[in-house]
């Protein structure tokens, strides 16, 4: 850092606008005012011959008259001075109250109940909040903001201190993630650079109370305003749920697998029993082992008791009890509707029916190259052109190409290939994980010439054997030759990439309802119903109107667990879960970044920035009135 | 001739005043008739002055006998010379004396009108002379009151200007008439060496010699305020000052040091010193400061 840039930084600290020190450049122009000001009347006199012995005289203490001469300069650069530091709004910290116009930024995310010595961390962090009110002078404006993954006003901007100590007690904890960009927002709506509010609050002094954990924490880079952290919280010990899924594995029948992550924050190896409930009853319990902050996952094979619910708990006693359990529900409907159009010469239909018929979920729906314009493209998962291509796609969905060129932009046929040799696959890609496509050989198979953005996943040396072609919704990929003339059908890999691409064609709908993280809406739909009864997971309910037409969402889901919408008979429930290893991890954060950067946590003990703009500017007034009397009483020369 | 000299120079009853006055010399007479030198006007006078030893060669005429006969030896009877006196007038009209209000000068002129006009009513021989960088006048010398009409006319015609030339002026007069007799300069002397060679050409052994000290109130006690460029009337050198209480006592203080080297110099050569404001009346002045000193009586 330069020495200027340091010079800056060090005044940065002492200024509020430390850009107005630019106008110490018109300290020349003072002098030159001064020089120019003097421009003396002349007067004719008999003669200058005394005056002269006089000047003589007084000059004899030179030095000091020289000074003197100045005097009427000197005062006005000071007075300058004054003015350019008082406009830079320099400020001394003292201990005790907020800034004259505060905003507090109380956190109460989920990991702001974890319990600490002194209750829990959002208790505490209500005390600091109480206590910064009472610090609060006389004119002193304060609001209240308190944020999870939503962001609330309990209490506007006002000076009303009893309605905002009401109002800090009135802050309730939830099982939400953290999230302040909804604070930032509402904060930067009062300030003064808001372009589209006339300047509501100038220097506005952000006091944020957290434990920090933020996901979104670079969005307080957008504050103008002065921010405080205070740190709230010491404790890291704690266990949770961080991920909790539960899916119906591709083979065998009847089976569901169930995959925990559990996170441990504590210093030592967390040996505990994770139990797994299908509904309310137990389906079993295993002591699993975590070492110290790190996460693990645990796969669990559970037979398909056609529940919609299971939970998945830890027996640990911790700082936060709102991780120890999650919940998801199963979805019995999840199907994949796959089409396959085939041309009646296909002989390698028959390799692609086989390996999608291996997966329970396919629902495998049949239709020629000549009946194809009949079917309903939209309602099917993945349609598998086999041989043959429409002239116009679906709108979107998977589609898979073989030994056939999708009429997809860029994606075109530029002759044969033979006896290509396959080169290594794309192990990252979703479609080819797991696929190896070494030894696989192929009798023959098109050039296609692939368009910039496309993705080769396997590659012969003139040209790709499996394309990823997918543009916007469309998820296309193309193989280059016909299963019939190839030995893939016949290897591991093929069934591998067909489940692969089961998995990957329907996008990610299929998952959409499974979990459900705190704080987001469910969405509620029922054709014909009018309203529906939500119950949450303590028992109480809420009525919710509908919209025949279109699902309405039901935001209330701070807590986590199981809700159960009724819409008149049918039931649906949906899990609400923390699973959020931010708000796991407990370890309070030291500092958080803001964009700029760091800003470190500030003791609980307050300082309040006291400018002195004020009373510069009155000493600038009254040293130009010195000024001014020396100038009028002309007392020096 | 009252009525003439009515026209603001002096008024008549100031002049009738002044008729009663005359101009004393005192080295002027005594140097002049004691001297051994033959005096080119001598015997006319019936006033005793002194006696002295015969010399061979005397006039035996002007030996007292009657003292011869008494004491047996001879002496000399000596009588005042009854010599016209010659009243200098000098008037310095450099351009610093137009200044004032009236003008230095102004009051200059009248001071010279009314100490000429007790000169000419005295018969004295009166030689007025304006002193002026490079163009001086000379007025040549007049006797009685019948000619104070032309002194004042000459006065008035003086005009302020020019730069300095002060000790010029003086010693192209001692020059021109001899510089015998009583010599009056009127001047303000505010040139650097303080008029030192002025008075060194005017101050003889045989010349009554007045230095009236001319300056104008607003030069005593100057009224000026603000930041100022003066500039020199005569040299036209700018001076930059910004008033103050403490530059003004300065100059107070050099004013008076400016007074007393002047009147010292005036001193150390036996010339009359008078220092007069250009504000005070002529009349008082001239029946008053002056009488007073014993340069009219």
């Amino acid at each position: 850092m330069s020495p200027v840039a340091s010079a800056l930084g060090f005044l940065s600290g002492a200024f509020l606008s430390p850009a107005f020190l630019g106008f110490l450049a018109a300290i020349p122009v003072v002098i030159l005012l001064y020089l120019l000001k003097l421009r003396r009347t002349e007067v004719i006199i008999s003669s200058t011959m005394l005056w002269l012995r006089s000047l003589e005289d007084m000059s004899a203490n030179a030095p000091f008259q020289k000074l003197k001469r100045n005097l009427l300069l000197f005062l006005q650069i000071l007075a300058l001075l004054l003015a350019v530091a008082a406009l830079s709004r320099p400020y001394l910290e003292s201990e005790g109250a907020p800034g004259s116009r505060a905003c507090i930024l109380i956190d109460r995310s989920a990991s702001m109940s974890a319990a600490e010595e002194n209750g829990t961390r959002l208790e505490m962090a209500k005390a600091m909040a109480t206590d910064v009110v009472n610090r609060a002078v006389k004119g002193d404006k304060l609001m209240l903001i308190s944020f999870a993954d939503r962001s609330e006003v309990p209490c506007e901007l006002t000076d009303d201190l009893s309605r905002l100590r009401e109002a800090i007690a009135s802050i309730e904890p939830t099982d939400a993630r953290t999230s302040i960009k909804e604070a930032v927002q509402i904060v930067r709506s009062l300030s003064p650079d808001n372009p589209d509010v006339p300047s509501v609050v100038s220097d506005l002094e952000v006091i944020l109370i957290s434990d920090g954990g933020i996901e979104d924490e670079e969005s307080l880079g957008e504050l103008t305003s002065r921010l405080r952290y205070l740190k709230v919280g010491r404790t890291s010990d704690n266990a949770g749920i961080t991920a909790f899924s539960v899916r119906s594995p591709p083979e065998g029948r009847g089976e569901r697998q169930a995959l925990v992550t559990v996170f441990n924050g504590g210093g030592t190896t967390l040996e505990t029993a994770l139990s797994l409930y299908a509904g309310e009853g137990l389906l079993s319990v295993s002591e699993i082992e975590v070492g110290p902050g790190a996460s693990e996952d645990f796969i669990y094979s559970l037979p398909d008791l056609g529940v919609e619910t299971m939970r998945a708990e830890l027996d640990v006693t911790d700082a936060l009890a709102s991780d120890n359990a999650a919940w998801t529900t199963l979805s019995p409907s999840e199907k994949i509707r796959v089409l396959l159009v085939a041309s009646d010469d296909s002989t390698g239909a028959y390799f692609i029916r086989r390996a999608l018929s291996l997966d329970k979920r396919v629902e495998l729906g049949f239709a020629t190259t000549s009946n194809y314009r009949f079917m309903e493209p939209g309602d099917y998962d993945l349609i598998v052109f086999d041989g043959w291509a429409p002239q116009t796609l679906p709108e979107k969905g998977g589609m898979l190409f073989i030994n056939a060129v999708p009429p997809a932009r860029g994606v075109s046929r530029a002759g044969e290939i033979s006896r290509p040799p396959a080169l290594a696959a794309d192990p990252d890609h979703p479609l080819t994980r797991f696929v190896n496509p070494t030894n696989l050989t192929v009798m023959k198979a098109m050039k296609l010439v692939a368009r910039e953005g496309s993705v080769e996943l396997i590659s012969s040396r003139e040209g790709p054997l499996l394309l990823d072609a997918s543009e916007g919704e469309r998820r296309i990929v193309v193989v280059a030759f016909d299963l019939a003339q190839s030995d893939w059908p016949l290897r591991l890999s093929f069934p591998v990439f067909v489940q692969n691409l089961l998995n990957w064609a329907p996008g990610e709908s299929a998952e959409i309802k499974t979990t459900l993280k705190t704080g987001s809406p469910l969405p509620l739909f029922e054709p014909g119903a009018e309203s529906a009864v939500v119950t949450k997971p303590d028992g109480g309910a809420e009525k919710v109107v509908l919209d025949p037409t279109r699902p309405v969402y039901f935001g209330d889901t701070d807590m986590a667990g199981v809700y159960v919408a009724d819409y008149g008979g049918r039931l649906e429930s949906f899990a609400v879960s923390l699973l959020d290893k931010n708000e796991s991890d407990l370890g309070p954060a030291d500092s958080i970044s803001v964009g700029r950067g760091e800003r470190a946590a500030t003791s609980a003990k307050l300082t309040r920035n006291r400018e002195y703009w004020r009373a510069l500017l009155l000493i600038a007034l009254m040293v130009l009135a010195v000024e001014w009397i020396i100038y009028a009483r002309r007392a020096w020369i | 001739m009252k009525t003439r000299t009515d026209r603001g120079l002096l008024d008549p009853e100031f002049i009738a005043r002044l008729e009663r006055l005359s101009v004393a010399a005192k080295k002027a007479r005594a140097g002049r008739t004691k001297g051994e030198r033959r005096s080119r006007k001598r015997g006319s006078s019936l006033e005793f002055a002194d006696y002295r030893d015969y010399a061979q060669g005397d006039d035996l005429r002007r030996v007292d006998w009657n003292a011869y006969a008494r004491l047996d030896s001879l002496y000399l009877k000596l009588f005042e010379d009854q010599e016209d006196l010659t009243l200098h007038l000098l008037i310095d009209a450099s351009a610093s004396m137009g200044f004032g209000d009236p003008t230095k000068l102004d009051f200059a002129r009248r001071l010279a009108a009314a100490i000429g006009y007790v000169g000419l009513a005295g018969h004295d021989r009166v030689t007025a002379f304006s002193i002026q960088g490079g163009r001086s006048e000379y007025m040549p010398p007049a006797m009685g009151k019948r000619n104070a009409a032309r002194l004042f006319a000459f006065l008035e015609s003086i005009k302020d200007g020019g730069a300095g030339g002060l000790e010029e002026g003086c010693r192209s007069h001692v020059a021109r008439t001899g510089g015998r007799g009583v010599t009056v300069l009127i001047s303000d002397v505010l040139e650097e060496g303080e008029g030192r060679e002025a008075i060194k050409w005017l101050a003889r052994p045989d010349a009554d010699v007045h230095l009236i000290h001319v300056l104008a109130p607003e030069e005593i006690e100057p009224g000026i305020s603000g930041d100022l460029k003066l500039i020199d009337c005569e040299t036209g050198d700018a001076t930059e000052v910004s008033a103050s209480r403490g530059l003004l006592k300065t100059y107070a203080r050099r004013l008076e040091e400016f007074r007393r080297s002047v009147r010292a110099r005036c001193m150390a050569r036996g010339v009359g010193y008078h220092f007069v404001s250009s504000g005070d009346s002529v009349e008082s002045l001239t029946l008053g400061v002056l009488r007073k000193s014993g340069a009219i009586k």
